[in-house]
Formats: structure tokens, C-alpha cells, sequence
């Protein structure tokens, strides 16, 4: 058997606030929260929200009394702040271990199985560096498996005695732990399969996995068996070091609801352009494009969803197939007379542009001229500005751009929004 | 019919350029340049002012309080956040609210901020101020025309 492995998982505290309040100090201890895409709800908050009972995902509308009497700082999403400080943090975390795994803008994996360290040390180090050199406060954690160093950070998050780390690598008592940990918190479980987990009765992490292998398995498939392993102590969750991402999506809600099939259109074009960018930028490409139309969610009565998808013959990321597509696409599911409230654009079976298999009937000409096209509209929009070009059927209607009245400056991606200093 | 015309001439097609390319690449032989040998990297400024990427940033200059430390308004700073600042530094510092550059002084356990400007004052950090030091300030970039 194979030496014990140790894992660390670096998780950035309230990420998007903690970006906002690192270059607006007025806001430092003042409740605050961030903003999805056109401002519709809640996705970051400080601990003072939290504490006032700002849940994850409340639409604006419903906070606006306690955003008055708190005086609780509100910002709009500012995506090329936070994608410039989490490439920062990574980068310092990549100081201290090359085996990282970034697992989302704001969480990395570290593999420690190899560092012939004091382990407390070197996550107590970890978080100290990050916060000097960023200004970010984080939360790490240590355990045996992926899984069980989740929890630990979680743990290191939540109790302010910790620090903001947490080493469970050599926890005698792992299963009071787990008693604890309600079964929707533990990843790879979560909210997927809380309808189950509610009829079987299990309540938190150690009941889970005290469970017969085939049962698991039954019930919570596969990946449910290699959760359960993982709370056992058994890694069997390895890192991701090249990780492509499984989907992509760009969606937006609009700010009045869009009725004409023209408005979709010119809405559907933009989502195309900004999701082949987005596809280019990682260097993936997709066969399989779905879209969705839907209305207010809030609205119980009237409430209506539409999708339907296709699969192209050949791989691509380039805007012109993205919105053919998805201009067919939305010809098949619009209604008249319904007012559509958002709509998006997703991509799944993701494969890196590198190692694609090619297809023998693919027209490598014509693929590469217009993936030439798509690439160099990437350069000139990135150095003059957004949609500096542009396919001509995009039409920049304020309906559907994003709103964002509260949006921060671009203090580390553009010189002219520098923070000012006296 | 003219479904499988197309798909034979995009074959060819693809097949043509690689056979282009091929001819191209074993064409492409000759002397090495004498210089590739002495090549380096041209001047970088970023490899002077950016010691540290990811704790570096960069601030806008607005007011006089700095001239007689040769910081003039308008000027860009850049700050680097991992250094540890000491007696003497100029700082970006966090006072109650605002960003304020000054130097930094502490005598006897009390912490000043001087400004280089006879027409300032100097601010004695009180117990009630809301203050922290942000990061140390390491170069100063002024457009001259």
C-alpha cells in the first residue's frame, strides 16, 4: 500500500468582497455584498451580511430595506479585479507547492503528500503570505484526502480560534469531525442529492460513511462510493493537474423582460460572442450547444422555461458558428407575446483545442480561416477595448447589457482607473 | 452528389498543404545567423520595478503632500505589498477610509505620517483612527512629455 497522502485546500474568505474592500477601505468594516451579472442577487458576502441574515442567491429587491437601515455596502460584479487578484494568489500558492489545482476563482488544491515540512507551519505561512502580499485573508485546510481537507478548511473558516487554518492530517478524533459536518456540506454530496439523503435519514458526514460500499453505490452512484472512501480516509480523488473545464455557460437576466424575437436575436449574438471568447481564452472547444430562454422566476404563475440543444459535426470555437447556431437554436423555441426575463448559452463535452481528435471530413481550410478571424477580434478588442469589432448583427441594446451601476473601478487592469493616493 | 465533391476537394486541399508545408520546412536551410549565439533578452523596465508580481501594484498620485520627496501629483507609484515597512518608508497607508501616501515615522511606540510638504501636516496616529499600513512604496513613474 501506498504511503498516506496530504492534501491542503487554500480557500479565499468572501473572495469577491474581500477584492472590493481591498481598494476601498472606507467599506472595511461596514456589512457588503457583490453583485451577480446585472445586479439581479447576492453572490459574496462580508460576515457582518451574513450576520444579518443575507443569504447566498437573494434577488436585490428583496435586501433593499436592510441595505438602507445598515447602510450595507453594495457593488456590482467587477470580474477583471477578481480574475487579476485570484491569478495573484495562485500564483503565490504556486510558490509554495509546483502540484497545485486550481479549483475555482477563488479554492486550490495542494498536494503535500511529498514536503518534508512541519505542516503546521507551512499552512500557518500559507495564509500569512497570501494576506500580506494580496490582501486577502484565506482559509486553509489539511487532510488525508481531497474530500476531508474540504471540511478542514471549512473548519479553519469558521472558528476564529483556528487563524484560518486547520490541520487534520493527524486528528485523532476525525469522527467527532464528522458527526458534525451536515451531509449537505460535504463535496461531492451537497444539495445533488439532498432529496435522498433526506428519505435515508443521513444527516451528516459520518453516517454517510459508515454506509455499505453497495449501497452507496446503488443510491449515490460511483462518484457517492469514492465521497464515502474519501471521509474514510482513502484518497482516491487525484489531483487534476491539466483540469479543462466541463461547461461553460454565458447567460445574463435582462433588465425589462425582451419580448421581440429581433431583441433575442441581437441578445443571443452577444452571448455567442462573449462565450467564443470565453471558449478561446481557455482553449477549448465544443460539438454540443445548448440554449434557454426562460421568464421571472419570481412570477410562480406564469413561469416558463425553454431549451433545446444541438451537436455540430466538428469541434469549434469559433463566434461565427457559435451564433448560427444558436440563432437556429432560438428560432425553435420562441414563443410570441411571453416576456423572456433571461437567456443563455452553454457548451458541455469540452475538449482542449491542442489534442483534439481531428475529424477526417472537417474542412481544415476553412476552419482555420475562420478561427484566424475569431483570434485576431480577440486581440484588438483586449488592446482597444470590448467590441471595438464586431459581427455586424450585434446590436449593443441597454436591455440586455449588463446593468452594473454599482461596479468598482478596474484598479489593477486599467491605468486609467488606478486607486488614487493623497 | 455535390456533397461528396465538396467533402473530395477539401481532402485534397488539406493534402496539398501538407505537402506545401513539408517542402517549405526541408527548404529552410541555411547559414545560422553568427549573432544567435550572443542573443539575449532585450531590456525589460518591468524586470526593475516588479520584483514581486503578484504583491505589486500600482497607484495614482493626486496632490503636493510628497513633492519634497520628489512625488508630484499626478505621478504613478507602485506599491509592493509583501515588504515589511520600516522607519523612513513612504507608504501607501489605510486612514480612516482614505489612501494616503506619507512617509512613515515611529518614534517611542507612537506612529507618525510626514508629508513632504511644508504645507501639510503631520498626522499622529490616534488610538480611535482607523489605520494599517497597505504596502511599501518602490518606484515613482513620471510622464515628462
Amino acid at each position: 500500500m501506498s504511503r498516506e497522502k496530504i492534501f491542503a485546500l487554500v480557500d479565499c474568505n468572501n473572495f469577491y468582497v474581500s477584492c472590493e474592500r481591498l481598494f476601498n477601505p472606507i467599506i472595511k468594516n461596514r456589512p457588503a455584498v457583490v453583485l451577480s451579472n446585472n445586479d439581479s442577487c447576492v453572490i459574496s458576502r462580508s460576515n457582518e451580511a451574513k450576520n444579518l441574515g443575507i443569504k447566498m442567491g437573494d434577488p436585490l429587491f428583496k435586501i433593499e430595506n436592510k441595505i438602507n437601515l445598515y447602510n450595507i455596502a453594495v457593488f456590482s460584479s467587477n470580474f477583471s479585479l477578481y480574475g487579476d487578484i485570484s491569478s495573484r494568489v495562485m500564483e503565490i500558492i504556486r510558490k509554495f507547492s509546483p502540484d497545485i489545482e486550481i479549483y475555482s476563482i477563488d479554492e486550490a488544491f495542494i498536494n503535500l503528500t511529498d514536503i518534508n515540512m512541519n505542516l503546521d507551519n507551512y499552512g500557518i505561512s500559507i495564509v500569512k503570505t497570501v494576506e500580506q502580499w494580496t490582501g486577502i485573508p484565506v482559509s486553509v485546510g489539511m487532510a488525508t484526502t481531497k474530500t476531508l481537507a474540504k471540511i478542514a478548511t471549512s473548519i479553519a473558516k469558521k472558528h476564529k480560534k483556528f487563524r484560518g487554518f486547520f490541520n487534520m492530517t493527524r486528528h485523532s478524533d476525525i469522527k467527532r469531525i464528522l458527526e458534525i459536518t451536515p451531509i449537505d456540506d460535504v463535496w461531492g454530496i451537497g444539495h445533488k442529492y439532498a432529496k435522498k439523503t433526506k428519505y435515508f435519514r443521513i444527516e451528516n458526514a459520518y453516517q454517510f460513511s459508515k454506509l455499505p460500499d453497495t449501497f452507496i453505490k446503488k443510491y449515490f452512484s460511483v462518484n457517492g462510493l469514492k465521497t464515502a472512501m474519501e471521509l474514510r480516509g482513502v484518497s482516491v480523488i487525484p489531483m487534476e493537474l491539466f483540469s479543462t473545464r466541463k461547461s461553460i455557460v454565458v447567460s445574463r437576466s435582462f433588465k425589462e423582460p425582451l419580448m421581440e424575437l429581433d431583441e433575442l436575436k441581437a441578445a443571443f449574438v452577444y452571448f455567442s460572442t462573449l462565450a467564443g471568447e470565453k471558449l478561446r481564452r481557455e482553449r477549448v472547444e465544443t460539438k454540443f450547444i445548448k440554449i434557454f430562454i426562460k421568464t421571472n422566476r419570481f412570477d410562480k404563475g406564469n413561469y416558463l422555461y425553454n431549451e433545446d440543444f444541438m451537436l455540430l459535426p466538428n469541434y469549434t470555437n469559433t463566434t461565427k458558428d457559435i451564433i448560427n447556431t444558436s440563432l437556429l437554436l432560438l428560432n425553435r423555441i420562441y414563443h410570441n407575446n411571453i416576456k423572456y426575463k433571461k437567456a443563455g448559452i452553454l457548451f458541455t463535452n469540452l475538449v482542449s483545442s491542442n489534442n483534439k481528435q481531428w475529424d477526417i471530413f472537417c474542412n481544415s481550410a476553412e476552419y482555420k480561416k475562420k478561427n484566424q478571424l475569431s483570434k485576431s477580434m480577440d486581440t484588438i478588442n483586449k488592446r482597444y477595448g470590448s467590441y471595438t469589432v464586431k459581427y455586424a448583427n450585434i446590436n449593443l441594446s441597454s436591455k440586455f447589457l449588463p446593468s452594473q451601476k454599482r461596479k468598482s473601478k478596474e484598479y489593477t487592469t486599467n491605468w486609467k482607473e488606478l486607486a488614487t493616493v493623497k | 452528389m455535390y456533397k461528396d465533391i465538396t467533402i473530395l476537394l477539401n481532402i485534397l486541399q488539406t493534402t496539398d498543404k501538407l505537402f506545401k508545408k513539408i517542402i517549405l520546412t526541408t527548404a529552410k536551410a541555411g547559414f545560422p545567423s553568427p549573432s544567435d549565439q550572443f542573443k539575449k533578452q532585450p531590456l525589460d523596465l518591468n524586470s526593475i520595478i516588479i520584483k514581486n508580481r503578484p504583491s505589486t501594484f500600482f497607484m495614482k498620485v493626486e496632490g503636493d503632500s510628497m513633492i519634497n520627496a520628489g512625488i508630484l501629483d499626478k505621478d504613478i507609484v507602485t506599491v509592493d505589498k509583501s515588504l515589511e515597512a520600516k522607519n523612513g518608508d513612504v507608504i501607501i497607508a489605510e486612514y480612516n477610509g482614505e489612501f494616503l501616501i506619507k512617509q512613515l515615522s515611529i518614534i517611542k511606540n507612537e506612529v507618525y505620517l510626514i508629508p513632504a510638504n511644508n504645507n501639510f501636516q503631520t498626522i499622529k496616529i490616534k488610538n480611535n483612527d482607523n489605520f494599517a499600513i497597505w504596502g511599501v512604496v518602490t518606484f515613482v513613474i513620471r510622464r515628462l512629455k
